[in-house]
């Protein structure tokens, strides 16, 4: 399944892909048009909360994590 | 034809500059950071890999730059952000700066919201280090210094300014106008926010520039708009870069100027300067022996880039632009956007004559020049 990352900016999710991809984590920068408007997340297959603590280490703050089937609702 | 205009711009660009801007075009034309399609991914990180080209360039975090379209547009950020942060703070600034400098300080002194004071920068670095602990007050809470002075590119002591500004909680802008690709700048030496062109020692296309903050001195917006992100909100994001890139970004311009710093790092700024101090020597050397020939320099006291400015006696200096604009030589004459600089030298009444260099020119261009300003103007 996968999860998106909410992160504040486009720059934000384009560095967060960067720091999880160098961790192994396959990323991908990818912009979301939720009910509250636009955002950007990055959308991985791993555990997001493992990936949130990696970002948050590197100064990156999570703004919330969205599943894919949450999204499809 | 030979070109010494560069301080201006430089030109001829690196062709690898003209080729990422040519890519940029070609096969990634999409809108960064607006759509969500794969095109639209792909020009996003061809930006995002620009972004953090520039932000390692000059040692800050990717977030905290920003792309602007000029180092003026990126002077006005810096600013006109900071200072919208304060009830009316004292501004330091130099008699060396350009009018991208005093100008939106006087404009903000016009309208009541700062008071400025200028620094006297006199012969020397330690006369203006002087000049700027004697103007310091404690309202004083922005500093505005460029790097090297446009006109005959004197430079300033910036690592002892950022010492003295951080000792005092005072924001240090830096105007990198001549000096980014020539100077080796960066954030760590304690400047806060660096202000620098994309076209000049940078060889990036015209049109683009860059504000890079350390983000200890948080700034406000002047000019809103779309910026992809919280869309559905009526007011500006307040993170980096997002509040200061309102609207569609240069893309090919600032994927061609990642492709100028490339070029700049491989070259080696160090070795650049050398070049460049090689042919204005050279230069200078050529033409000191003509007693037409007045050069605005004082080498036993002062720092200089590699920019000489001068002007030859009983000719205005536009004149002497056009006699060697005709001779295939291109060179700024006139003021320079730099008002300040020339009543220090002495030089309000008719402007001077420039001579600016780049990493393409010869030093056969240089004996070239100098022939022909013998054969002219002797």
């Amino acid at each position: 399944m996968n999860s998106f990352i909410i992160l504040r900016s486009q720059t934000a999710a384009m560095r967060a892909a960067s720091i999880l991809n160098r961790a192994s984590i396959p990323a991908q920068h990818t912009k979301l048009t939720l009910p509250s408007g636009c955002v950007f997340t990055v959308k991985i297959k791993t555990d997001p909360d493992e990936a949130c603590r990696i970002l948050q280490l590197s100064g990156i703050k999570c703004l919330g994590i969205k599943r894919e089937d949450e999204l499809l609702k | 034809m030979i070109y010494l205009d560069n301080a201006a711009t430089t030109y001829p660009k690196p062709l690898s500059v003209v080729r990422a801007a040519e890519r940029a075009m070609l096969d990634y034309g999409a809108n960064p950071g607006r759509s969500g399609h794969t095109l639209s991914r792909i020009t996003s990180e061809k930006v995002y890999a620009a972004r953090e080209a520039c932000a390692e360039f000059f040692g800050a975090e990717p977030e905290n730059t920003v792309f602007t379209l000029n180092c003026t547009h990126a002077l006005n950020f810096a600013i006109k952000g900071v200072a919208a942060n304060y009830r009316r703070p004292h501004i330091i600034t130099t008699d060396l700066e350009h009018n991208a400098v005093i100008r939106p300080i006087h404009a903000l002194y016009k309208s009541g919201q700062v008071s400025y004071s200028i620094a006297d920068s006199g012969i020397c670095d330690d006369d203006l280090i002087r000049s700027i602990k004697r103007l310091i007050r404690p309202d004083t809470k922005i500093c505005v210094i460029t790097a090297a002075c446009n006109l005959n590119g004197r430079t300033t002591p910036l690592k002892a300014i950022a010492r003295l500004c951080n000792e005092k909680g005072i924001c240090l802008i830096a105007d990198c106008a001549q000096a980014a690709g020539i100077l080796p700048l960066s954030l760590s030496d304690g400047i806060n926010i660096i202000c620098a062109p994309g076209h000049k020692g940078l060889y990036g296309p015209m049109g683009t520039g860059l504000m890079l903050t350390d983000g200890k001195y948080p700034l406000k917006s002047i000019i809103e708009g779309g910026t992809g992100s919280l869309s559905t909100e009526i007011t500006q994001p307040d993170f980096l870069p997002d509040m200061l890139e309102s609207g569609t970004l240069n893309t090919s311009g600032v994927i061609a100027l990642a492709a100028g710093i490339r070029f700049v790092q491989s070259k080696g700024i160090d070795n650049i300067r050398r070049h460049e101090d090689m042919l204005v020597r050279r230069a200078i050397n050529g033409l000191k022996d003509n007693p037409r020939v007045i050069i605005y320099r004082n080498d036993k006291t002062e720092q200089y880039l590699p920019v000489l400015a001068f002007n030859i006696s009983g000719v205005p200096s536009t004149k002497a632009a056009e006699i060697l604009s005709d001779g295939g030589f291109y060179l700024r004459a006139g003021y320079h956007c730099a008002f300040l600089p020339h009543k220090k030298l002495g030089t309000l009444s008719g402007g001077a004559v420039r001579l600016a260099p780049s990493a393409f020119n010869t030093a056969s261009d240089i004996s070239k020049f100098c022939a022909y300003i013998d054969r002219k103007f002797r």
